[in-house]
């Protein structure tokens, strides 16, 4: 059971590390990314690809997670610098589709379909797995803290301010002498780079990574996750990711309390209770569970 | 010399002309009224002024130099700021934050001191609060500094946009609609704010419909029809003028 609720924090974390990083790019600066899972999926394979293939140590194969991920991050904002809403999101959407399309394709560089196994793990094979797991879950949940502490700076600081106006009126911050397109970059940006951040962390952690584990849903779970924890906030992408895991681990259980249900409609009362929680939650406290605070600067 | 002289300036939307050749200027020290009928140009022109709409052809020369076709971060940064009709901005900050956002100068707006809060960007931005404060004051907008800018009335709104440019420490401001739809004791307040600021050194360009408060606030008035400028005069001179006259009302074929 602890093995287990390990794993299960270890899951919570990267999802709060992409919440995180969703937050800053929609929450903060109001730009859709329906696209998270393709660069998790890029920061994945970079990552594995380094340390696998060439045996480069893995804080380096993180490191190019990241900056990897965060230079398609460019690439895509550039492209998609003068759309808003829902086009954003569909050309995001696509590109992750694109990214999980060329894994399962270029066999030479990604083995396909088959995925690349035997990613290294820190500590892994020295120690005993339940060890492994521990020490694991603690340095996922250090990069969150960091994550988090630095987001804090950003959300709280004038730049932080600029995104938040460029949510609400990209010209009329332009008036205001923000070069938007700029600050538009760096959100995208560093967003991107924590999600190859996050999928390297995954795929060093399960030691396998195929297209498969790149599919929309991940990045759906994410949007949800920030929606019912509260865009905009930072704390609120964390609790939402958290409940996300929660639920999804949580309605397992249901089958202890539902006897005479076979195990396909077990399933679909999971999806059933996931989905009638966010519903209740978006109808009842739409701005999320710890909603966006507005700061007080008046006073001296 | 003005301190900005648009020559020829033109812009078209889908073949159809919104400017065609504006020529106006505007004096250093002076409230310039720019009227004329739906349709004329005055917002376009405002839009390709502050750079939120490139121009395609013809010349904005502000403060001695040529801007035409600047980004509009540039071309604020530079001291030239404007004002939306329908009072836009950040429903979504306080209307501290969206003063503070005006502020030229913070460098905790770049991304390293903004993540490592430098205590350059907190200095400056204690400086902006200041000033921000001071603003509120002037306007009357200090008890609801804290408030999101979304719960403010509409009157309110017209002032922050006013208080939001003068954050920028501008030299020209471009005023679009200062008192639509504002209820006439708070258009007179906002009247004898502009003046006050016109004496401590300001320049506006204001587009206006009210023509009482034009003919009390500005000189000189500009007129505006189909595109082109006009007439430029005193509001008495503009107003027995028999063009300007036919702009707002069109013309009488009979008889």
């Amino acid at each position: 059971m602890t093995d287990y609720l390990v794993a299960m924090l270890t899951f919570a974390a990267l999802y709060g590390l992409m919440s995180l990083a969703l937050n800053l790019v929609w929450g903060m600066a109001g730009m859709i990314n329906l696209g998270l899972v393709g660069f998790f999926a890029l920061g994945g394979y970079a990552s594995a690809l380094l340390t696998h293939r060439f045996g480069l140590p893995i804080p380096v194969g993180l490191a190019a997670a990241f900056l990897f991920a965060g230079a398609c991050g460019v690439v895509v904002a550039l492209v998609t610098a003068r759309l808003r809403g829902d086009y954003l999101a569909i050309v995001t959407l696509g590109f992750a589709e694109v990214v999980r399309i060329i894994a399962s394709n270029e066999i030479w560089l990604t083995n396909g379909t088959d995925g690349i196994s035997g990613i290294p793990g820190p500590l892994r094979g020295e120690v005993p797995p339940a060890t492994f797991n521990l020490v694991y879950l603690l340095i996922v949940l250090a990069v969150v803290a960091i994550a988090f502490f630095l987001l804090q700076n950003l959300r709280h600081s004038p730049f932080g301010r600029v995104l938040r106006a460029i949510r609400d009126d990209d010209q009329v911050a332009a008036v205001a002498g923000k070069w938007v397109i700029a600050f538009k970059i760096e959100a995208f940006a560093i967003s991107s780079g924590m999600l190859g951040l996050a999928g390297a962390l995954y795929g060093h952690y399960t030691s396998y990574i195929a297209p498969d584990a790149f599919v929309p849903l991940v990045t759906i779970y994410i949007v949800l996750a920030l929606s019912a924890g509260g865009t905009g906030s930072n704390l609120g992408a964390l609790c939402g990711a958290l409940l996300i895991v929660f639920f999804q681990e949580g309605t397992r259980f249901i089958a202890a309390w539902a006897p005479g249900l076979g195990a396909v409609q077990l399933a679909a009362l999971r999806e059933i209770a996931i989905s009638a929680t966010l519903i209740l939650i978006l109808r009842f406290r739409p701005q999320g569970l710890l909603p966006e605070k507005l700061p007080r600067l008046a006073k001296r | 010399m003005a301190l900005l002289e648009i020559t020829g300036l033109r812009r078209s939307f889908y073949g159809i002309a919104a400017l065609s050749g504006v020529d106006l200027a505007v004096e250093s020290g002076s409230i310039t009224g720019l009227i004329g009928p739906n349709g004329a140009g005055k917002t376009t022109l405002f839009n390709c002024v502050s750079g939120i709409v490139p121009p395609q052809g013809g010349r904005v020369v502000f403060d001695g130099a040529d801007i035409t076709g600047w980004r509009p971060d540039r071309i604020a940064r530079r001291g030239l700021v404007r004002t939306f009709q329908i009072a836009r901005g950040f429903p979504g900050l306080t209307v501290m934050e969206n003063l503070l956002l005006y502020g030229p100068d913070q460098p905790g707006e770049r991304l390293l001191p903004a993540l490592c809060r430098l205590p350059a960007a907190r200095r400056r931005e204690e400086e902006l609060r200041e000033r921000a404060r001071a603003i509120a004051a002037r306007l009357a907008l200090d008890r609801v500094l804290d408030n999101p800018a979304s719960a403010l009335s509409g009157g309110q709104k017209k002032l922050l946009e006013i208080g939001r440019a003068l954050m920028t420490e501008p030299k020209l401001v471009l005023l679009d609609e200062p008192i639509a739809g504002v209820n006439p004791a708070l258009a007179e307040e906002i009247g004898a704010h502009l003046r006050r600021l016109l004496a401590d050194g300001l320049t506006f360009l204001v587009i206006e419909h009210h023509m009482d408060m034009i003919a009390r606030l500005c000189h000189p008035v500009i007129v505006m029809a189909e595109g082109r400028t006009l007439a430029q005069g005193s509001f008495a001179e503009i107003a027995a003028r028999g063009e300007v006259q036919e702009a707002y009302m069109g013309r009488r074929w009979a008889s």
